[in-house]
């Protein structure tokens, strides 16, 4: 099974009633309806390959999920092409079902009144698993993401980080190669958080699984992902690798230094932008390529006592790729 | 062959689900088959005291004890809740989950409505047997092409009235909101099937709209042949038009769920 993801200049446009607040408002909207169209997804392209992980990042209402819905089948594209492991999504092929899977931290499809063991049984039935087959990965998973206490259960008396954690075991019996994850470690305490990567990570390692994953979390995003596609208004401003990302948008790293006795602030500015000094500690921007000679510089002429060297937190250089488009 | 028993399995799954679910919640199902027969032993009252132990058109005070017994047995079997159902997963985006997996919704849904119409089934026919020989009302003919014909068109009104019910559910992929459309139809229905009075009870113009409207052929023509008041080739006819009238339905099923797909805009997330 190959052919990974390809999407050739796609879009999906709504149709949005607007009215304004009030009673005014409602008035007016009772006798004449406006309408626009909001354009969630806008001309985008982009292919993933068979066995790739890829962050898919975006703010709020930036078009990641309504993307992954055509991707999964379930919304029909305003234009554009979509293929999924040769197939097209809309289609909604059973044989494509059986290779895929979606899952969205908001909802889920575990049944609410009863324990989530049922949905997996469910599931089974319906992607038909072999007894032996369901048994073993159930076994995994269950290990895996520590479900056993949760078996139990009925769902609806579970916490949102357990219910994900079943969600997370019901889409995957199928061991679909496709993924699709929205925001998967939604909810999670770090642990779990982390055990969830791991299992992601693993998970794409044995099955050689596509998989296109959106989190709030970076830490998913530079465990998880080599590359990243960047979403914002339903356009992609950015897809490459993330290292490139950084050093496009971040082309600098920040010292942190604590000093053993106060410095003249003035001295620090010749190394680079001082982002904050309150002694004993300061941190200070520095253009990457000069990193190395400005570090040596600084451990000579300053009474430095500590000294770390660090990448920009992955919010802020996303925040500055979506500034830099926004400005473009 | 191998699609038939992965569908069974996935029948036989869901039903012990929806069963779990029955029972989770007894006390609901319970009030809720209650408050069914409320309005067919209000609406019998009020008949009763009208007819003052006389006869009304055709209907003696048997007639109408039978009459409206049977409207609560056949209203409680082809009861259908799916179109409140259908619109809460689709205003809330749950329908994604069962569009993701690789089996249709329908089969959920049915799944969940033939657990509640056999359970329903069962306990009223064992009501049914206790009240047999306690009083006459209740014994209807037993020949065995009369009790055929009732099966028949029990079955073809479940199936009728079923996916009326779901397609106007699906109206949500247009509305969002069903809630109001439901009820002006069950407004209608209220008047037109016969739940109020027999037919032959109604006025005329009622009885001639009786064709073009499915309301009669989902529990009125069912509940005529149990009580007797149909018989020969009327009997036949009926059942022909039950059919039509599910044809139809299906029909509209399958364009409404084809358009609906497109129209869909998974909700939220």
């Amino acid at each position: 099974m190959t052919n990974g993801i390809v999407v050739e200049h796609l879009s999906k446009h709504f149709k949005v009633h607007e009215r304004e607040a009030g009673l005014r408002g409602a008035l007016h909207s009772l006798l004449k309806r406006s309408f626009h169209t909001v354009r969630a997804v806008d001309d985008i392209s982009f292919t993933i390959e068979p066995g790739e992980i890829v962050g898919f990042l975006g703010p709020n209402g930036a078009g990641k999920t309504t993307t992954m819905k055509m991707l999964s089948g379930l919304l029909h594209p305003s234009g554009g092409r979509v293929n999924v492991g040769g197939f097209v999504p809309f289609q909604q092929k059973e044989a494509f079902k059986k290779r895929i899977t979606l899952v969205m931290g908001q909802k889920s499809q575990l049944i609410w009144d009863i324990p989530a063991s049922e949905t997996f049984l469910i599931n089974q039935a319906i992607y038909e698993i072999p007894d032996a087959q369901f048994r073993e990965t159930m076994g995994e998973l269950t290990q895996l993401l520590e479900l056993e206490p949760l078996l139990k259960k009925p769902v609806r008396n579970l916490s949102l980080g357990e219910r994900m954690k079943c969600e997370l075991a019901a889409s995957l019996l199928h061991r679909p190669d496709i993924i699709f994850l929205d925001e998967p470690t939604i909810g999670l305490d770090v642990n779990m958080q982390e055990t969830v990567r791991r299992f992601i990570k693993e998970y794409n390692e044995r099955f050689n699984a596509t998989i296109l994953l959106t989190s709030h979390y970076m830490a998913d995003v530079t465990a998880l992902c080599k590359r990243v596609i960047i979403i914002n208004h339903g356009h992609i401003p950015f897809d490459g690798d993330l290292n490139q990302l950084v050093n496009t948008h971040a082309p600098f790293k920040v010292a942190k230094l604590v000093f053993a006795r106060p410095v003249d602030r003035h001295d620090l500015d010749k190394y680079g932008e001082v982002l904050q000094y309150e002694y004993p500690q300061a941190s200070i921007q520095i253009p990457r390529a000069a990193v190395s000679e400005q570090a040596s510089r600084m451990l000579a002429e300053l009474p430095v006592q500590d000294f770390t060297i660090e990448d920009p937190p992955m919010e802020d250089v996303i925040g500055m790729a979506f500034a830099a488009e926004e400005g473009a | 062959m191998s699609n038939l028993s992965k569908l069974w399995r996935i029948y036989s799954r869901w039903m012990k689900i929806h069963w779990a679910i029955l029972l989770e919640y007894r006390g609901d199902t319970f009030f809720y088959m209650m408050g069914g027969f409320i309005s067919p032993i209000v609406t019998l009252a009020v008949w009763m005291s009208v007819s003052g132990g006389g006869t009304i058109g055709s209907y003696d005070t048997r007639d109408f004890i039978l009459y409206f017994l049977s409207i609560m047995f056949v209203s409680r079997l082809t009861a259908s809740w799916d179109a409140w159902e259908i619109e809460v997963h689709l205003r809330e985006g749950t329908l994604s989950g069962f569009l993701l997996r690789p089996s249709s919704y329908l089969h959920y849904r049915l799944a969940e409505n033939l657990v509640y119409k056999l359970f329903y089934g069962v306990v009223m026919l064992i009501a049914w047997a206790i009240a047999w020989p306690l009083t006459e009302a209740v014994q209807i003919s037993l020949e065995p092409l009369h009790l055929l014909t009732i099966v028949l068109a029990i079955l073809l009104a479940c199936a009728t009235r079923y996916l009326f019910y779901y397609n106007l559910g699906m109206l949500g992929f247009w509305t969002t909101r069903t809630g109001a459309i439901v009820g002006l139809v069950e407004a209608i229905s209220m008047f037109l099937s016969g739940r109020i009075a027999p037919y032959a009870l109604l006025p005329d113009w009622v009885k001639a709209s009786q064709s073009y409207t499915p309301f009669y052929w989902n529990l009125g023509f069912p509940v005529d042949l149990m009580t007797v008041k149909l018989s020969g080739p009327a009997v036949w006819q009926g059942l022909g038009i039950q059919v039509l009238w599910l044809v139809l339905f299906i029909a509209a099923y399958q364009l409404l769920w084809r358009r609906g797909l497109r129209k869909y805009s998974a909700v939220g997330g």
